[in-house]
């Protein structure tokens, strides 16, 4: 009976139709099972939740690999390691290879990677149909990561090796040195297919979700540098590689790592540690989304505007270099490994139904 | 069941005043008292449209509470407070006193929880070696389950260390921020709250928000 049409009598007739009788009593008939939300009024309720598609969705992959503190790298599993741009590391096989710009974050419960949807951090949406995005929907990606090492590179450790010369403009090898090495850690989506292919997996302006947006991404930026005045940096998780330690029982300064297996110590910041980011965004598109990964990149580092210029307009660029001082390259080539991972997805709807 | 009219009527007739009022009775008493169940559609007022299809439970923030307190229940030096919770090493049942909250669920639903928190641990006061390891974490539980994908470590407050002794440990009072979607937890009671384990003997927790809301399922 929700929406029950009523003909309309005309006074000026001097006799009232008997079909217009019989077909508004046969409207009004018709109401079997016909009483439904229309008749039903939210008026005086005014939390946006309550309508019929507050939250559209919400889904969440955790990769369940967790194990205790303070375990080599072989038992965290090889899958669990990844390996940076400018590494030449691919043995033993299992390992997230170094020579690429991007990891989709994939090592499942035993530690090894597994592409299948499900496992590691990729995220299927409401199964195979994937969720169509409407214009204005507001998507809200949340995700979190043990690091559970640095890796060490093939660099030296001590200050010497890690801190540059002055920063000078549109030189790549220069750079200021032991705090400014960092990985990323961010969400792709993919609105291709249901299939969840790794290299279907894109940015959400790539992925069409989102318009005139342009996201800091090693798909797009491996080639040069990415200044941070025109790229967002609002979907990724810095993950920090070093501190510079205040000295050993000879005074001697050295880098220390962020993360290390066998705890705290002169060259060692922590045992793990936790990073975490969130990501929302509005769709400008109606488009399917099938599904979320999270994908991680390094080694990532700083350096002043790519124009060559003086001012203080930084970008910054994957690094390619390992670090050969005599050589003028300050660059490094560690690795991260990484332990417990997830990732959530909360879609709001941006309309009211 | 639906309504039905006593009378129809025949063009080229007049319609007699009698029998349109019967009509209009017929619908009055329908109206009044006639409306049966198979006359709702199946999408009829849905539980969103008649209860909360979202909570927020009481936001909990605490500025200083303690942890547990392992060991001999002494009072941490730098603070002057004692342990409240007394329990097993490493043990994933302490729960962080004043962060449980016990809420009711009309429908099976989605739940998501975030906490953010400033822990301070406190060294071991051995003054021996350096206390590689020593850490403690803090994680969810709902209902007697914890959610290891929400574990977060953090270290010793104080690690002896350098040539001028102790000095704080690299990352002492490093923010902690986590999140949880729990999917489909059934109607009933539950309890969610945050626990915490160590290798250590004490730990302090400070500046802890914990929110939690929960929606329940839309699509059916």
């Amino acid at each position: 009976m929700g929406t029950v049409k009523i003909e309309t009598y005309y006074d000026t007739q001097p006799i009232t139709s008997a079909t217009t009788q019989n077909a508004n009593q046969s409207a009004i008939t018709n109401s079997t099972g016909g009483l439904n939300e229309d008749n039903v009024r939210i008026e005086g309720i005014d939390f946006r939740n309550l309508n019929t598609r507050g939250i559209r969705i919400f889904a969440t992959q955790y990769n369940g690999r967790a194990i205790a503190t303070g375990q080599s790298l072989p038992t965290l599993g090889l899958g669990a390691t990844y390996y940076p741009y400018s590494s030449s590391v691919s043995a033993p096989s299992g390992i997230h290879p170094g020579g690429q710009v991007e990891h989709a974050v994939n090592h499942d419960e035993t530690g090894v990677i597994n592409t299948a949807i499900g496992k590691g951090t990729k995220l299927q949406l409401n199964g195979t149909s994937g969720i169509g995005l409407q214009v204005n929907d507001k998507v809200v990606v949340r995700w979190s990561a043990m690091i559970y090492a640095v890796i060490p590179g093939t660099q030296g450790t001590t200050i010497g090796d890690l801190m540059s010369q002055l920063i000078a403009p549109n030189q790549s090898n220069n750079g200021s040195g032991i705090g400014e090495w960092f990985w990323i850690l961010y969400p792709k989506f993919d609105t291709t297919s249901n299939a969840l292919t790794d290299t279907n997996f894109q940015n959400a302006a790539d992925a069409g979700i989102v318009n005139s947006e342009i996201y800091l991404d090693p798909d797009n930026d491996s080639s040069g540098k990415s200044a941070l005045s025109t790229h967002n940096t609002n979907h990724m998780t810095v993950i920090p590689l070093h501190l510079l330690s205040a000295g050993n029982a000879t005074g001697q300064p050295d880098g220390a790592n962020y993360a290390d297996v066998n705890g705290p110590s002169e060259t060692a910041v922590c045992n793990h540690f936790k990073v975490s980011g969130e990501f929302v965004f509005t769709v400008d598109n109606a488009i399917t989304l099938y599904g979320v990964q999270l994908f991680t990149s390094g080694v990532w580092r700083f350096d002043f505007d790519p124009t060559g210029t003086t001012t203080l307009t930084p970008s910054v660029f994957l690094e390619a270099d390992v670090c050969n001082p005599a050589a003028g390259d300050y660059g490094v080539d560690d690795g991260i490994a990484i332990e417990r991972a997830k990732v959530d997805v909360i879609v709001y709807t941006g309309e009211m139904a | 069941m639906a309504v039905s009219f006593t009378n129809t009527f025949s063009n080229g007739t007049t319609i007699d005043a009698t029998k349109l009022e019967e009509n209009v009775n017929d619908l009055r008493n329908y109206v009044n008292g006639g409306i049966s169940t198979s006359d709702f559609a199946s999408d009829f007022a849905e539980y969103y449209h008649i209860m909360k299809g979202s909570f927020i439970a009481t936001p909990s923030i605490y500025e200083l509470i303690t942890g547990p307190c392992v060991g001999h229940p002494d009072i941490p030096r730098a603070h002057a407070f004692s342990g409240k919770v007394l329990g097993a090493l490493n043990a994933d049942d302490n729960y962080v006193p004043g962060q449980a909250i016990s809420f009711y669920m009309e429908e099976q639903g989605d739940l998501f929880l975030s906490f953010n928190c400033y822990p301070r641990a406190m060294d071991s006061q051995t003054g021996a070696s350096p206390q590689a390891g020593d850490f403690a974490f803090i994680q969810v539980n709902l209902d007697g389950v914890s959610k290891p994908s929400t574990k977060c470590y953090f270290h010793a407050e104080v690690e002896p260390m350098g040539i001028h002794g102790n000095i704080p440990i690299w990352d002492r009072r490093m923010p902690i921020h986590e999140t949880v979607v729990l999917q489909n937890v059934s109607s009933g009671y539950h309890n969610i709250y945050l626990e915490i384990g160590m290798s250590n003997r004490q730990s302090v927790f400070k500046y802890i928000t914990f929110d939690l809301q929960g929606h329940y399922d839309l699509v059916s």
